[in-house]
């Protein structure tokens, strides 16, 4: 069977066949191919088609995040593949370093394993349905800082509900009655993680949401300013940043259903775009010289 | 560091001289046995304003103060309250103004539990709050001007996640019905504004994220939740739809739980469907509440962007409504309040007769809109409705024609309410606002208006709704629950703003219910009488009616919002329509480690009660209360005379019940029960020993 080069073509399916080295290297090229898709993903984050053919080989698996306990896991994590990141998946599943995780040739050949690098849930808005209430606000740092304070929530909506975004946007409660929730979007670029200097901000090994490591967080505040909506907060406290884990308790909480808790889907770059602004991938490009070898 | 955290409280309060311009702290700590809010304002109004004080006199002060539950997450915990001189009742004696919005939550994120504003400056002046920084700031840029760019300029000076109250030229100008307003339209009114006028003080910015903590953070959650899911109803806590609808076994007309099928927040980018909401359902909680229909009618729904309202609070009853039409009058879009403030026009109405609601609705909406917008720019204090019955009577009674200048009278086309122009409120309220005039005279209250025009029969006259002859009108009287509606609006120097029993009356739970429930809550079903049908006095009504008032002042030192708690009946069938009357004491220990009963924070309610009265008595220099303090008009005795009292049809009083129904009162509240007075044993019942001593060494002790 010849390689295939072209991403979009279906990868190849391991034959049955009793023999075990044929076998291996069936799989081998399989996971290669997988590979190569996801990869081309990568370098082209605006081609629907080029996404639809990674999310193939990289199926969300039906973990609900919410009740804050990790479910058992179907498939690698994102944090673990970036742990080890740098190895092939092939080569990976060839040593056996992935047995741990139950990642064995046998799993993957036949599908019980569905490596996984995307988060699995994130926070999304219904601004027409917010009423600015800020009960989000109050729920969210009740159960992530065990205090109240509308600085180091993590959906922030009090900072948007006088006059919007800016003075002079127009917007807020005393001019034109619009104002919206400013939320992580979990970005698959995220530049708070790529601009921590201290790599304090890793994927979350339960739902793939991007997290700040306290005990590695310096509190120096790069990740707000490189962040496009500004979301990461330093507590002035406990001077570690704080940041949204897509625990879903605001959306919980919300009297008016104006959060939702829905799979991962990257709008990140869709919003940057509806704002005029650079995708999260050209900023990184241009801040910090390059790609960062992760998703 | 926990040991060194101050749980709810956040220790200080702010002591501010805007003529010296010294900034000092006060500890807390002294004045936690009256909580916060109501009970610390009136506590440092009581220590520190002299009797005999005017209001805008160099000594007068206005006391702010928020509680320990406010911004902690506890559900409609965003309001505060503020306590200072009346400008408009007999005697300027103390009154509170409650008021929401946003600035009671950032007043407690800038790291207070109070402010105190005394001094006098010369020249105009703002204080700026940030943090632990306060400044008395230059203000001459600001005077004269209105509310809304008041907020925009220093909101533009400061950062927009700047909280602006500010008065306008109501205030300015000494109008004693003026008020301050903070995020557009939440007004903190009794006169508050000409106070702070009176000072020179344009408004307070505040700013400032300091953290607050809680002892149980997970279970200020969890009761939250808890009451959100199965416990709260909607606005004044009605617990039934307003139309029948499948999961609900009851309904009725009047309830403010409005939402259903087909009703839409219908100028938002998306229409909002209300839709149908239910018990357990937290995530549609805030739209059982859609108050501009409620308010205004039906056509008031494609005018609705949202329900708004004060800091979390998940019922939200203040309307956002954008009203193209408004914008060539008074210059915005946007528009919208609560209640008597949303539907001002209902008010002239009774009187115009116009029935401008039902046959022109459109014009009903443009002309309270108007209004609304008015009154919240010029700060102008509306007095729970006075403002609008008085001015509606001086026109239709031809008062205006009799007492004004014939230039000033000129200076008015009231045909304009014939032709349905809204610029006529623009016309009267600006006028009104610049206190340099006859018309003026209506706001300054009742008590100096028909004084001066010769109109004492006014009060007299059941049209007026003024309830006392020291100057306030009804609010929630003897049309709620008999004589324990009276009882509550004859305690204050102002209109009581007390919602307890009232939302259990409108509560839209059966007749039959109610009374079973009032027999569990307040010892008998005879503690209830439905609307116009009433019965005589008896003691579980002068129970009803202290648990009322002291209902009312917990929750105003909490500080919890009064208009929807307490929470006496839910809208949850599984738990027979019962609410949960321990909420209160339930979020007061997860919120600050404390453990009060129930019966303890109604007895810190008393506690509240009787040091206003102290104050009252002190003020008065008299100990008949009974006669002097606590008289009702008449109209509410007179009224149907066709009708015998305590018969089907009317929810008139009779006077020796009421006079019974005093004596009742007092002995709940361990009050005199001759004069409604003052014992040492009623002080020292409340642990206000000391204030017994002044009272014995003033001769004011029964």
């Amino acid at each position: 069977m010849s390689e295939e080069k072209d991403p979009k073509k279906a990868a190849p399916e391991v034959p049955e066949t009793s023999d075990k080295k044929e076998a291996e290297e069936h799989q081998v090229l399989k996971e290669k191919a997988q590979e190569e898709r996801i990869a081309y993903a990568k370098k082209h984050p605006h081609s629907k088609e080029a996404q639809e053919r990674a999310a193939e080989v990289m199926q969300d698996s039906d973990a609900e995040a919410d009740d804050g306990k990790p479910k058992k896991k179907k498939g690698m994590t994102r944090r673990q593949f970036s742990a080890i990141s740098g190895l092939s998946i092939a080569a990976l599943v060839g040593v056996g370093a992935l047995t741990k995780w139950g990642v064995t040739q046998h799993a993957v050949a036949t599908g019980q394993v569905v490596l996984n690098p995307t988060p699995k849930k994130m926070i999304i808005v219904y601004p027409d349905r917010c009423s600015g209430c800020q009960r989000c606000e109050m729920a969210c740092t009740l159960k992530n800082d065990h205090k109240l304070n509308s600085n180091t929530a993590r959906i922030k909506v009090w900072r948007n509900y006088m006059y919007g975004k800016s003075m002079d946007s127009g917007d807020g409660a005393m001019r034109n009655l619009q104002f919206s929730q400013d939320y992580c979007k979990q970005c698959r670029v995220a530049l708070c993680m790529q601009a921590c200097p201290v790599s304090a901000i890793v994927v979350s090994e339960r739902n793939g949401a991007r997290i700040v490591l306290d005990d590695r967080c310096i509190g120096c505040g790069t990740c707000t300013e490189a962040c496009p909506w500004h979301m990461p907060t330093v507590d002035k406290v406990t001077k570690k940043s704080t940041k949204c884990i897509s625990c879903g308790r605001c959306a919980r909480h919300c009297p008016n259903g104006a959060i939702g808790f829905i799979d991962w889907i990257d709008i990140a770059d869709e919003i940057l775009a509806k704002e005029g602004r650079q995708s999260t991938e050209e900023m990184l490009e241009l801040n910090w010289g390059g790609s960062v070898d992760y998703e | 560091m926990s040991e060194n955290l101050s749980y709810g409280w956040t220790g200080k309060i702010a002591r501010i001289d805007v003529g010296t311009h010294a900034v000092s702290n006060v500890s807390t700590e002294p004045y936690k046995k009256f909580i916060g809010g109501v009970g610390i304002a009136n506590k440092i109004i009581y220590d520190e304003v002299p009797a005999g004080t005017q209001p805008f006199d160099p000594e007068s002060k206005v006391a702010i103060a928020v509680g320990p539950l406010t911004a902690t997450g506890v559900p409609l915990a965003g309001r505060g309250s503020a306590s200072f001189l009346s400008t408009f009742t007999t005697d300027h004696l103390v009154v509170d103004a409650h008021f929401g919005g946003m600035l009671p939550a950032r007043i407690k994120f800038a790291g207070y539990d109070g402010l105190i504003i005394e001094g006098m400056s010369e020249t105009p002046v703002y204080i700026f709050i940030d943090g632990d920084e306060i400044q008395v700031l230059d203000a001459s840029d600001l005077w004269g001007v209105n509310i809304r760019d008041t907020t925009e300029i220093l909101s533009n000076r400061h950062g927009k996640e700047s909280c602006v109250a500010a008065i306008g030229a109501a205030g300015e100008n000494l109008l004693p019905y003026a008020c301050l307003i903070n995020s557009r339209n939440h007004s903190g009114g009794g006169g508050i504004g000409s106070i702070l006028g009176s000072k020179k003080v344009k408004a307070i910015c505040v700013k400032g994220n300091e953290s607050i903590y809680v002892s149980d953070p997970s279970e200020v959650a969890n009761l939250s939740d808890y009451m959100l899911s199965e416990i709260l109803g909607s606005n004044n806590n009605h617990v039934v739809p307003s139309t029948q609808q499948s999961w609900a076994e009851y309904w009725d007309k009047g309830s403010r739980w409005n939402a259903r099928k087909g009703l839409y927040w219908g100028a938002a980018e998306k229409p909002v469907e209300t839709g149908e909401p239910k018990p357990y359902e937290i995530n549609t909680v805030g739209l059982r509440c859609m108050k501009s229909v409620f308010d205004l009618g039906p056509l008031a729904e494609k005018y609705t962007v949202r329900m708004d309202g004060c800091y979390g609070c998940p019922v939200h009853c203040f309307s956002d409504l954008k009203v193209p039409a408004q914008k060539s009058i008074t210059g915005y879009e946007s528009s919208g309040n609560t209640c008597v403030s949303n539907m001002i026009f209902y008010y002239f109405d009774q009187f115009f007769k116009f029935n401008m609601a039902k046959e022109y609705p459109e014009d009903f909406i443009l002309f309270n809109t108007t209004a609304t917008n008015e009154i919240d720019n010029l700060g102008l204090w509306d007095n729970y409705g006075q403002i609008w019955r008085d001015i509606a009577h001086c026109i239709v009674d031809g008062v205006f024609e009799r007492v004004l200048p014939p230039e000033e009278f000129a200076l008015f086309d009231f045909t304009k309410f014939e032709r349905h122009d809204p610029t006529i409120m623009v016309d009267i309220l600006e006028h009104i606002a610049k206190n340099d005039n006859e018309m003026s005279y209506v706001a300054h209250g009742p008590i100096v208006w028909c004084e001066r025009w010769d109109e004492m029969d006014w009060f007299n006259d059941q049209r007026s709704q003024l309830i006392n002859y020291r100057g306030w009108p009804v609010h929630h009287a003897n049309e709620c629950c008999a004589q324990v509606g009276a009882l509550c609006n004859m305690l204050f120097n102002r209109d009581d703003m007390i919602h307890s029993a009232i939302n259990f009356q409108g509560s839209g739970l059966p007749e039959d219910l109610k009374k079973k429930i009032a027999g569990e809550v307040w010892g008998s079903p005879d503690a209830y009488d439905s609307p116009k049908n009433y019965t005589p006095m008896n003691e579980y009504k002068a129970k009803f009616a202290w648990w009322s008032v002291v209902t009312n002042l917990l929750h105003d030192s909490l500080v919890l919002c009064n208009w929807v708690w307490p929470m006496t009946v839910s809208p949850t069938k599984d738990r027979d329509y019962r609410g949960d009357l321990e909420l209160e004491a339930k979020f007061f220990k997860a919120v600050t480690g404390v453990d009060y009963t129930i019966e303890e924070l109604y007895k810190i309610g008393g506690r509240i009660m009787t040091l206003q009265r102290a104050n009252t008595i002190r003020g008065m220099g008299s100990t008949d209360m009974r006669n002097e303090h606590d008289v009702m008009t008449m109209w509410p005795y007179d009224k149907d005379p066709e009708i015998a009292p305590f018969t089907p049809g009317t929810d008139k009083m009779e006077r020796e019940d009421f006079q019974r129904a005093l004596t009742l009162l007092y002995k709940e509240f361990h009050w005199d029960e001759e004069t409604g007075a003052l014992t040492r044993e009623s002080l020292e019942y409340y642990d206000l020993g000391d204030v017994a001593d002044e009272l014995e060494q003033l001769g004011l002790l029964v």
